[in-house]
């Protein structure tokens, strides 16, 4: 059985995980529905920088972060000064590392579904009356529901085994932000480590093998659904 | 589906920046000594110092030394899985007892190269004084509701001798809960610098090297282990003969001084075990 | 009645259309592929937005270019059934009925249980859409449509996706419909045969504008537009009521003006209206009434028009109380030495039949 500790840690990874994917899921959405189906100056650039956090160590993201969102950063000024919060140190911080390195997974996974799905079903449903984010909650968003599954699936996954950008942007601290990688990190820096390194191997490696069988079980559910199967 | 090429442009850049680095720094194999270079694994904070020596090594006809830079924990694994390193710089005993008891160093190598101190800083632009470093020290005070960042105490040796430290002056207890763990040196000083804890632990290396931060005290050697960079001989080195002589030459009075000159002090008597 | 006047610019093909459309009985918008049909319906649907013009139904704009007017699509009240069925594939048939009610005001229980019937949609309420046949989907699309209320129903090939089989099986639904649901219908079509069976007004599309537009027995017998004449199956129509039968000689006859036709047996009660195609290839002509000739129908008449075809061949338009057209070589329109004014008889060798309950209203006021 997990350790006090162990126990903290993964009840941690699990709730960064959750709220990173809950928190970025409606913005990847809509920034999935603006790449697909809009064009607008920019649009190249603004998937381009959408998929940084892919191509760029996650350091470099947890780095970025500490310079926008940090107490003197342009961003986290403006959260203290308006809203008292600050990111720095505290699992929110956390989520928002692990939320900003999984985005570009997300995306795409939605912003595909979406591109799949036949636009004259919306202008169908148009000419029967429904306005165009009726049109989108009740035709398009039940048709691109795989999709979106399978978005927060990659995006779930990515942010329990986020590292770099958590420890860069919110360090390790126990309790708050020592997710399972970072307390995996902690245990292989100590001479000795290997025990308790293994350990946390193990639930890691657990972990994700329950989030993967549980996802694929709904992922069937969900295709059955949209698809129209009885 | 397609694929973006911006990328694939930038990963390709990224691998005609980084393929080349070892030739260049390499260059073509000739010296005095086995005519063959050696490689150094090194623990990263001692890679500017370590760089320049290796220039004057040069320069007084030393054959080519390549450097390996990572944290002593990944550079000690890597040797217990036998990497092919001519030399092993440790910023750690521990670490290095390790490599010891495996019985992976040459025989009677193992040297005491320098030593270094810890000191607490603050961004520089804050109005805290000098303060003296003992029991008088209130340290939570001075946080207010920030917190100490120190390279975390459990894992990292810069986080173990600051707490190894603040045991001493009876403050630990207390502090424990007020630390933001960094996951080295480097990344403790740079949460001090974008003022997100508004005092940390480090090392004077690293404090004297880095804008923006102010050291206002520095701690007593007595307060902790003693913060020790080993150096040795692996066993299987590959060039035996030329690590020996850079061995030798990283002891020279030309080495020290440069050593000193990035604040990595000699080592004392009472440092040797 | 139905203004429809925009001028659009698609990439490198414009249109420029004007037409005026009854608002009651079906006006079929007819053209070959490529005319710019559908992009009419999408402009009258508010799917695309013309470049210029106005768009009302009645009172109601739509669309005005001149005072900035452009109504929503989902606020416009048209019933658009497209080539493709477009179900919802995440609702089942029931659900797709209801979809335009529940966001227009729910039809009442009456109306749904009239449409269902109507388009014989019971047995499919429950089943998902991806297990309806190419024919059944159709139904449904027409029953989605309808029942969201529409002010105007435009259907645009509806039939194209279908085979011949699945046609017949939906044709005779839309044929009901048309009589009795009163929802005014623009029916997009390039079937000829679809337009006889369905509209009682014609609207003709070539190459982005609307050649011609009135009821169908006129359009149809106009002599200048060549979609229709340069047709191998060119002909006119004849709007006529049952007299009586034959039975052993299995004929019924049937009266228009001041005339009968003979026609192989119709199961029409006597008095009822029928709608007759003449086409041109079956019709001769002569000077004399012909004696002792298999030929049973003899209608006298004027030649109103002669229009020479370049294939060697003549189209004469008689007008014998409704006008009928023969298309004959010019060799026997130079032996016969005709000429507009002329009296002759036109000699018509078959019929096909076009009956249907659309042209009832039609033919009672002909007659």
């Amino acid at each position: 059985m997990p350790t006090p500790a162990e126990t903290e840690a993964l009840l941690l990874s699990l709730r960064v995980a959750v709220w990173s994917v809950l928190g970025s899921l409606p913005l990847a959405i809509a920034i999935a529905w603006l790449l697909a189906r809009t064009r607008f100056p920019g649009h190249a650039l603004l998937n381009g920088i959408l998929h940084i956090p892919l191509v760029v160590p996650p350091v470099v993201i947890g780095y970025l972060l500490l310079v926008f969102l940090g107490r003197r950063g342009p961003g986290g000024m403006f959260l203290e000064n308006v809203f008292g919060i600050t990111l720095g140190f505290t699992w929110q911080g956390a989520a928002i590392a692990s939320a900003i390195v999984a985005f570009p997974l997300m995306l795409r996974a939605i912003r595909q579904s979406i591109e799949g799905v036949d636009r004259r079903l919306e202008q169908a449903a148009r000419t029967l009356g429904a306005s165009p984010a009726n049109a989108f909650c009740t035709v398009t968003l039940p048709l691109i529901a795989p999709g979106v599954f399978a978005g927060m699936v990659l995006s779930f996954a990515r942010s329990l085994g986020e590292f770099g950008a958590t420890i860069t942007f919110v360090s390790s601290i126990p309790g708050e932000t020592r997710t399972l990688p970072l307390a995996l990190y902690a245990a292989a820096q100590v001479p000795g480590g290997e025990a308790q390194a293994t350990r946390l191997v193990v639930i890691s490696i657990t972990l994700a093998m329950i989030a993967l069988i549980g996802s694929e079980w709904l992922a069937r559910r969900t295709r059955h659904y949209s698809s129209g199967e009885p | 589906m397609r694929i973006p090429r911006w990328p694939v442009a930038c990963l390709t850049l990224l691998g005609l920046v980084s393929v080349p680095a070892p030739f260049t720094q390499g260059g073509p194999a000739a010296g005095p000594v086995d005519g063959q270079e050696i490689l150094v694994f090194a623990a990263a904070s001692t890679g500017t110092a370590l760089q320049e020596v290796a220039n004057a090594y040069a320069a007084v006809g030393g054959g080519r030394v390549r450097f390996s830079l990572a944290a002593t924990s990944a550079l000690a694994r890597q040797i217990e899985s036998g990497a092919p390193a001519d030399l092993f710089l440790s910023a750690n005993t521990a670490w290095m007892d390790r490599i010891d008891e495996a019985e992976l160093l040459a025989a009677g190598s193992r040297t005491l190269l320098f030593r270094n101190r810890l000191v607490l800083v603050a961004p520089s632009d804050t109005d805290t004084g000098p303060v003296a470093v003992d029991i008088s020290l209130d340290l939570e005070a001075m946080l207010v509701d920030g917190r100490l960042a120190v390279a975390d105490p459990v894992s990292v040796p810069a986080g173990i001798y600051a707490r190894q430290a603040l045991e001493s002056l009876g403050m630990w207890d207390r502090l424990q809960a007020r630390v933001a763990p960094a996951s080295d040196v480097r990344h403790a000083t740079l949460l001090v610098r974008r003022h997100e804890a508004p005092l940390g632990i480090v090392y004077w290396t690293d404090a004297r090297d880095t804008a923006d931060i102010r050291v206002l005290g520095t701690f007593s050697p007595e307060l902790h282990d003693p913060i020790a960079y080993w150096v040795a001989q692996l066993a299987d080195a590959p060039a035996p003969a030329a690590a020996s002589a850079f061995l030798a030459f990283l002891q020279s009075d030309a080495a020290r001084a440069i050593f000193s000159r990035h604040g990595f002090a000699p080592p004392l008597d009472a440092d040797t075990r | 009645m139905i203004d429809v006047a925009f001028t659009h610019r698609q990439g490198s093909f414009s249109l420029d259309v004007n037409m005026q459309v009854p608002d009651s009985g079906v006006t079929g918008l007819f053209g070959t592929s490529g005319a710019g049909k559908s992009t009419v319906a999408d402009a009258i649907a508010g799917l695309i937005r013309p470049d210029a013009g106005r768009i009302a139904i009645g009172e109601t704009v739509l669309f005005d270019s001149a005072r900035g007017v452009a109504v929503a699509p989902e606020r416009r009240r048209i019933g658009y059934v497209f080539q493709e069925a477009r179900l919802f594939p995440h609702m089942n048939v029931q659900a797709n009925l209801h979809f335009g009610g529940r966001r227009r005001g729910a039809a009442s229980p009456d109306t749904f249980e009239q449409v269902v019937g109507l388009l014989g949609l019971e047995p499919l309420l429950d089943r998902r859409t991806r297990h309806l046949s190419g024919g059944e989907a159709q139904r449904v699309a027409i029953g989605r449509a309808l029942l969201s209320g529409p002010d105007l129903l435009i259907m645009d090939e509806p039939l194209s996706s279908l085979d011949q089989q699945r046609r017949d099986d939906v044709l005779p639904h839309l044929e009901r419909l048309a009589a009795d649901t009163g929802v005014p219908t623009v029916y997009i079509t390039h079937s000829i045969e679809e337009i006889i069976r369905l509209a009682d007004h014609l609207a003709v599309m070539a190459n982005g504008t609307v050649l011609a537009c009135g009821p169908i027995q006129d359009v149809m017998a106009r002599p200048d537009l060549p979609v229709l004449t340069d047709r191998r199956d060119a002909g006119t129509i004849l709007l006529t009521t049952v007299a009586g039968h034959f039975d052993d000689d299995h004929l019924s006859a049937l009266r228009f003006g001041e005339h009968t036709l003979l026609v192989p047996r119709t199961d029409r009660a006597e008095g009822a209206p029928l709608a007759l195609r003449i086409l041109a290839r079956d019709v001769s002509l002569a000077l004399e009434p012909p004696q002792r000739s298999s030929v049973m129908n003899v209608l006298p008449g004027t030649v109103t028009g002669i229009h020479p075809r370049g294939d060697g061949h003549v189209d004469v338009s008689i007008d014998s109380g409704q006008i009928i057209r023969a298309r004959i070589t010019r060799r026997s329109a130079d032996d016969l030495s005709l000429k507009v004014g002329l009296e002759l008889y036109a000699l018509v060798k078959s019929v096909a039949f076009a009956e249907r309950d659309a042209f009832r209203r039609h033919a009672a006021g002909e007659e």
